[in-house]
């Protein structure tokens, strides 16, 4: 794995402001954000990303999964697969006991 | 008789030094892999003399000059501990290197197998697809966290009765994703418990087993 400078977004602002500092938001991007990192960190692992600063999200509150008015749900990237074991997400797709 | 069947295998078959060489006996065997051993540790040591001695000095002095180190507070079964890491390092190979946790295994280091679960903040996740980095704060348990030999867990001890493993080194996830599921919101069936269990993979196919530990201490916490 390359090495890489990790830093932590003490707000969403920041976040943003580490995030237009990188000049392609697609693959081998130089600025990434981390939120769960199951995808990151394996493409990482394979040299696939080599990012080289990391930009912790964890601590910023976009770790929610909600319900919109039309039915459906809005999913912040941040949420991990954690939040999708929870009951009333199961309710709304029809999988509750 | 012995010394009759001796002096007609001598006469009529390879001696017993040629019986090893063409079959190699123990003996003999042993003496090839002695010579061998030697053979390779002064290639070894060979090669170490003509490597650069820089090269060596670089090796030793690389954990402090780490590029880009971290310093981390993680604290982990309820001890804190203080840290300077290099932000790669992947929480399962802090929790086995540096603070010696060696009970949450390494399987397939991509976040397949399920063997390093650990529960952090109460919720299971696969350590080695995670930076220690990101966990300064964080309460982290791992298995000698949920329980010791002596005071195990009801989950370890129901493992145990059940015989819920053969060669066991994904036992230690199995038992951190079936603690976590007792507070997910998993149904009752077997079925269920299985689908919840999904992320852990048991190569030596424990999986009944498995399911009815995690059964019976559901069983008695509901009764209890």
């Amino acid at each position: 794995m390359k090495t890489f400078q990790l830093t932590r977004a003490k707000n969403n602002a920041e976040a943003i402001a580490a995030g237009t500092k990188s000049k392609t938001a697609q693959q081998g991007a130089e600025i990434r954000f981390i939120a769960g990192g199951t995808t990151l960190i394996d493409l990482m692992k394979l040299n696939v990303e080599t990012p080289q600063s990391l930009v912790d999200m964890n601590r910023l509150p976009l770790d929610k999964i909600e319900a919109t008015p039309d039915g459906g749900l809005t999913n912040c990237g941040e949420a991990t697969a954690y939040h999708y074991s929870v009951p009333n997400l199961r309710v709304h797709f029809g999988r509750a006991q | 008789m012995d010394s009759e069947s001796e002096r007609s295998a001598g006469r009529d078959h390879p001696s017993g030094d040629e019986m090893g060489q063409l079959f190699g006996n123990p003996e003999t065997r042993r003496q090839f892999l002695k010579q061998f051993t030697v053979t390779s540790a002064a290639m070894a040591l060979g090669s170490q003399l003509i490597s650069s001695p820089s090269a060596n000095a670089a090796e030793k002095t690389s954990p402090v000059t780490a590029e880009n180190a971290v310093d981390v507070h993680l604290r982990v079964n309820g001890k804190d501990y203080a840290l300077k890491l290099d932000p790669r390092t992947t929480l399962l190979d802090c929790l086995r290197e540096h603070l010696h946790l060696t009970g949450s295994k390494k399987g397939c280091d991509h976040g397949q197998c399920g063997a390093c679960t650990v529960h952090i903040n109460g919720r299971r996740q696969l350590s080695c697809l995670s930076f220690a980095a990101l966990h300064a704060g964080d309460e982290i348990t791992t298995i000698e966290g949920i329980g010791q030999p002596e005071k195990m867990h009801p989950m370890q001890a129901a493992f145990v009765k059940c015989d819920a493993y053969q060669c066991g080194y994904c036992t230690s996830g199995q038992i951190m994703s079936a603690v976590a599921l007792l507070k997910e919101p998993c149904g009752p069936d077997d079925a269920e418990v299985k689908e919840f269990m999904s992320g852990n993979i048991c190569r030596c196919g424990a999986y009944p087993n498995i399911v009815a530990a995690i059964q019976q201490v559901r069983q008695r916490t509901q009764a209890g």
